[in-house]
């Protein structure tokens, strides 16, 4: 219960702060279209938060960070190697094959894992902990 | 002589069931060495992803693996001092 | 070049990245390995003897560069800022064209990033493996020396 509370409250912050900006973005025929996209990413976000040992997240567009929080909020830098990694490792190919040879990519380091994956044009990236190292044994 | 022992190294790799590829490159992407389904072509996208990986570790003796999953093997890249290893593992 | 990314321009045997942005303004002129000296092959009446020296001077001047001559392509100051400035130009009106094509390049590789986001990470056994075989790698390659039994630049006494 008190997760979701929590979650319900840092959503409806996220939402009141992404009508903000969206404000000039509303006008027209095109605005409703434009609302709901915005709405997806805030559903998208959501479900980025309940996953196990997250430790921070970005979602990355080619215009830039479009939201992170934890130990991601507001990491230009993870942003942008990210964003550098996705477009280069979209470029493997194996035999046979016209499309990139997965569906996630991961960085592993001794204490947390980078998860990353792309979808509608969006990067995804979720920092999590690594806690299935086994103590060292010399 | 010296270069078979590198040979040698990826041969005995490759003995392993679930290994159907691997790759040996320099900082440069110049291929030292690869077999089944990891090849020349390879060496450029593994020794960039690999460096571009560097720069997400503050602490230079936590060196990065990179793997790009699915679900029918993965392909994992390690740097080890100047060279970059890439290998092809299928689902067991 | 030739290895990274390369499965795209293979096709073209006119290799774009490979075409100078400024052509040579002297393109007959010959590197400076000295092969053209020799090669001008004295009529035939050749004794045997003869003929054993000009194949050993002609495979001694195909082992040799000649390093004098390499600075021989001077240029002035003016030509220099010249040729930097055309070229910053040229690169420019490139990349203008470039960072469109980029912005196309985001693959979608899934249609449910929140489900291969929460799904189980690498196993540790293989991420053991991998760091284990290139560090075995690494052993292996660094035993590899340059040895060096000759000097590489050699004087020649003009007699």
């Amino acid at each position: 219960m008190h997760r979701y509370n929590r979650g319900d409250e840092e959503e409806e912050e996220k939402k009141k702060k992404k009508k903000d900006e969206s404000v000039s973005h509303v006008t027209g025929s095109r605005g409703i279209r434009k609302r709901k996209k915005k709405m997806t990413t805030a559903a998208l976000t959501a479900g980025l938060e309940r996953i196990p040992d997250q430790l921070g997240y970005l979602v990355i567009s080619e215009d830039g960070v479009l939201a992170s929080a934890g130990e991601l909020e507001n990491d230009e830098h993870t942003a942008c190697v990210m964003m550098e990694m996705v477009r280069t490792a979209s470029r493997f190919r194996l035999p046979g094959s016209a499309d990139p040879p997965f569906k996630r990519m991961s960085v592993i380091l001794d204490d947390f894992v980078y998860t990353v994956t792309v979808s509608g044009q969006k990067v995804f990236v979720v920092k999590r902990q690594n806690n299935q190292q086994e103590p060292i044994s010399i | 002589m010296m270069e078979s022992t590198l040979e040698q190294h990826l041969d005995d790799t490759m003995k392993n069931p679930a290994v159907v590829g691997v790759l040996c490159t320099d900082q440069q992407g110049h291929n030292l060495g690869c077999r089944g389904s990891l090849s020349d072509e390879h060496g450029g996208v593994v020794s960039v992803l690999a460096k571009q990986a560097a720069a997400l570790s503050r602490d230079p003796t936590d060196a990065p693996t990179v793997c790009l999953e699915s679900e029918s093997g993965n392909i994992l890249v390690r740097s080890h001092g100047t060279i970059t290893i890439a290998v092809h593992k299928i689902a067991s | 070049m030739g290895c990274c990314y390369s499965s795209e321009n293979e096709t073209t045997e006119q290799d774009p990245e490979r075409k100078p942005l400024i052509p040579h303004p002297n393109p007959i002129s010959k590197p400076p390995n000295g092969t053209d000296w020799i090669t001008t092959t004295v009529p035939s009446a050749r004794t045997d003897e003869q003929a054993l020296l000009t194949s050993i001077l002609h495979k001694t001047a195909q082992n040799i560069i000649d390093v004098s001559a390499a600075d021989s392509v001077m240029m002035e100051q003016h030509e220099y800022m010249d040729k930097a400035r055309q070229y910053s130009t040229k690169l420019a009106v490139l990349s203008s064209s470039l960072s469109q094509k980029k912005a196309l390049t985001l693959p979608s590789l899934t249609s449910q990033p929140h489900q291969v986001l929460a799904s189980d990470l690498v196993p540790y056994s293989d991420v053991q493996q991998v760091s284990k075989i290139a560090a075995y790698a690494y052993s292996a390659i660094s035993q590899i020396k340059v040895d060096a039994k000759e000097e590489l630049v050699v004087q020649f006494a003009i007699p």
